[in-house]
């Protein structure tokens, strides 16, 4: 990596770090301004990743991102943006700090993966991937809202039952939460399934594909499981015995599990195996 | 030109000496021409609330006995009144004034309510011409510091009073509290003002059940007897319950079939009764949120804490502004 990319990649990591330090001390301390500051500086950072995506060449035309890095990096940036789009038109104070560690998560992710020489892969530069590739980094991205909703409810529901005085006052209520969650979970799995779908018909584009079918890929075989846990988190809600705190542990449960997918299938493939 | 505050207020003078001195709206314009007649001064404005009474005054000439003005007008012994006075000249009447309509000296830290009475004896005052640059600036300052304490520190953020307390809870839980259904069990004083908390929010659905059926429609048309609650129970999500019982009004089993014939929808029951009414092990269910006293109360206490640290805020607030007025003041005289 250049050694500008390198700056604005760890400028943004300890960025991020910082800007959580201060914003948890500040909730504790009952501090607005430590708050307030945390949330710019998270914003920043989510910026200078931003930056170093644009400075690498991703775009939207054709395949917006042309390695595993980039797709990791790009949904860091993605989550914090629209986490700070729905507190702004939600008005929910405080989602941009509450998803500030799963966006630093990501970025670390990425940091620790590093960004391998970018030879696009066959395949690559068509609408089919970009297709692909977007629709299922947006599934990504409802997916860690939804994750985010599903702890601050399973928070302040514990909060509410122990029957004592608030922290973290400024939740939106209960219901807003829940109902929020699972709505970003369920446009999450509507996206999954389009990526998946376009994932499928961008597999049939590929030239002279190898003996290991898609039933064997990682990446494949990751999606289907998180397809599955967020159907399941998804139907949970119209079980009256399952609604509510266990329909968000199912949603936590899913997202943990999109993580470790995503992880282990990139250790064993940074791409599909059906080149 | 000076500007004094002399008054007294629930805090150095008991209710049985503030009344004497109160003052009522209609009688307002009387007091003040009284004031400036007897003391010779162009400016007044009379403060008169359940909690206070403090005769504003802009001067020139040398000090006149407000004490013994207002022994004589309210025909109280100036030894009695005495005692129970404050006075305070210039900034510090100035940081009086501003501390007083931000609600900093109330009986309920942080609370609106003196805001629209400062302004209302404001208004009086200058409608009765009793007002001119020194006080209506003074004044019109106090109102707006007033409003810049609110937007800048969280010293009216927090509820204090516990039937708010408990309307807040509620609304924690339910995003659309004006549409939800509340019943109160029991149609005492305590139900009717925790209930006028939840009207203030907008609840329109409400339903009565107490022993008397009667009683009952004085709060709402939806009265039923005491023994149809575990019919009625489903209905509601939000429970106020304060009524005398003999064990326990409302158990575990009963909430747990209503919550069955709710399809698992979350209920908030407030146990405002002493002794309790509800039976704690109906917390524990799934998706029930059960406030009692002491939990409601304990909410109350530490809202009021936040209060007092949040007053730290205001204080610089409040000083910046006093002195910025009287330094106003002093270079236009």
């Amino acid at each position: 990596m250049e050694t500008h990319a390198s700056i604005l990649l760890n400028a943004g990591l300890v960025g991020y770090a910082t800007a959580i330090l201060t914003a948890f001390t500040g909730l504790g301390a009952g501090s607005r301004r430590s708050f307030n500051a945390g949330r710019r500086l998270a914003l920043l950072s989510a910026l200078f990743h931003f930056i170093l995506l644009a400075d690498l060449g991703v775009h939207h035309t054709q395949c917006p991102v042309m390695n595993v890095f980039g797709f990791v990096l790009l949904l860091s940036v993605l989550v914090l943006l629209v986490a700070a789009a729905s507190e702004l038109f939600l008005e929910m104070t405080g989602l941009t700090v509450m998803t500030s560690p799963v966006a630093f998560v990501f970025a670390f992710f990425a940091a620790a993966l590093g960004d391998a020489a970018r030879t696009p892969p066959e395949g690559a530069a068509t609408l089919a991937a970009s297709v692909h590739i977007g629709v299922t980094l947006l599934s990504f991205t409802l997916f860690a809202l939804s994750f985010v909703f599903a702890l601050l409810y399973l928070f302040e529901r514990g909060q509410l039952k122990q029957g004592a005085p608030l922290k973290l006052d400024f939740l939106p209520p209960l219901q807003t939460l829940y109902d929020l969650g699972h709505r970003f979970m369920g446009a999450g799995l509507l996206l999954l399934v389009l990526g998946t779908v376009s994932g499928v018909l961008l597999a049939r584009t590929v030239p002279n594909p190898t003996p290991h079918d898609w039933r064997h890929d990682p990446k494949v075989i990751a999606t289907m499981a998180t397809c599955a846990a967020y159907a399941a988190a998804f139907l949970f809600h119209f079980l009256p015995s399952l609604k509510g705190r266990r329909t968000a542990w199912a949603c936590v449960g899913a997202f943990l599990l999109l993580i470790l997918g995503l992880w282990v299938s990139t250790l064993l493939s940074p791409l599909h195996n059906f080149r | 030109m000076t500007i004094t505050v002399t008054g007294l207020n629930h805090k150095s003078a008991p209710v049985e000496v503030r009344e004497k001195l109160a003052v009522p709206p209609e009688a307002l314009a009387e007091e003040l021409a009284a004031a400036r007649d007897a003391m010779n001064v162009p400016e007044a404005v009379v403060v008169s609330t359940c909690n206070r009474v403090e005769l504003y005054l802009s001067r020139e000439g040398p000090a006149p006995d407000v004490a013994d003005f207002l022994a004589k007008r309210h025909r109280i012994p100036l030894s009695d009144l005495q005692p129970h006075l404050y006075h305070h000249e210039d900034l510090a009447a100035a940081r009086h004034l501003f501390r007083v309509t931000a609600g900093l000296d109330s009986q309920v830290l942080g609370e609106t309510q003196i805001q629209k009475q400062v302004k209302d004896a404001y208004q009086a005052a200058h409608a009765a011409r009793a007002t001119g640059r020194v006080l209506n600036r003074l004044f019109q300052t106090a109102l707006a510091v007033a409003k810049r304490v609110r937007t800048e520190t969280g010293i009216q953020e927090k509820s204090v009073s516990m039937s708010s307390v408990a309307a807040n809870m509620a609304a924690k839980v339910f995003s659309d509290l004006p549409r939800k259904t509340v019943l109160i069990l029991g149609a005492g004083d305590t139900g009717r003002v925790t209930l006028e908390a939840f009207r203030d929010r907008g609840v329109e659905r409400i339903l009565v059940v107490n022993r008397t059926v009667e009683k009952a429609q004085e709060l709402s048309k939806r009265a039923y007897p005491l023994e149809t609650l575990p019919r009625v129970l489903p209905q509601a999500d939000i429970l106020i319950s304060c009524i005398h019982h003999d064990g326990y009004a409302v158990d575990a089993p009963t909430v747990k079939a209503a919550l069955h014939l709710r399809r698992e929808e979350p209920m908030v029951l407030l146990d405002l009764g002493v002794p309790r009414n509800i039976d704690p092990e109906a917390g524990n269910l799934e998706n029930v949120f059960l406030f009692d006293v002491d939990g409601l109360q304990g909410i109350t206490r530490e809202n009021l804490r936040a209060r007092e640290v949040e007053m730290r805020a205001c204080e610089p607030i409040i000083d910046e502004a006093a002195r910025a007025v009287i330094r106003k003041l002093n270079e236009v005289r």
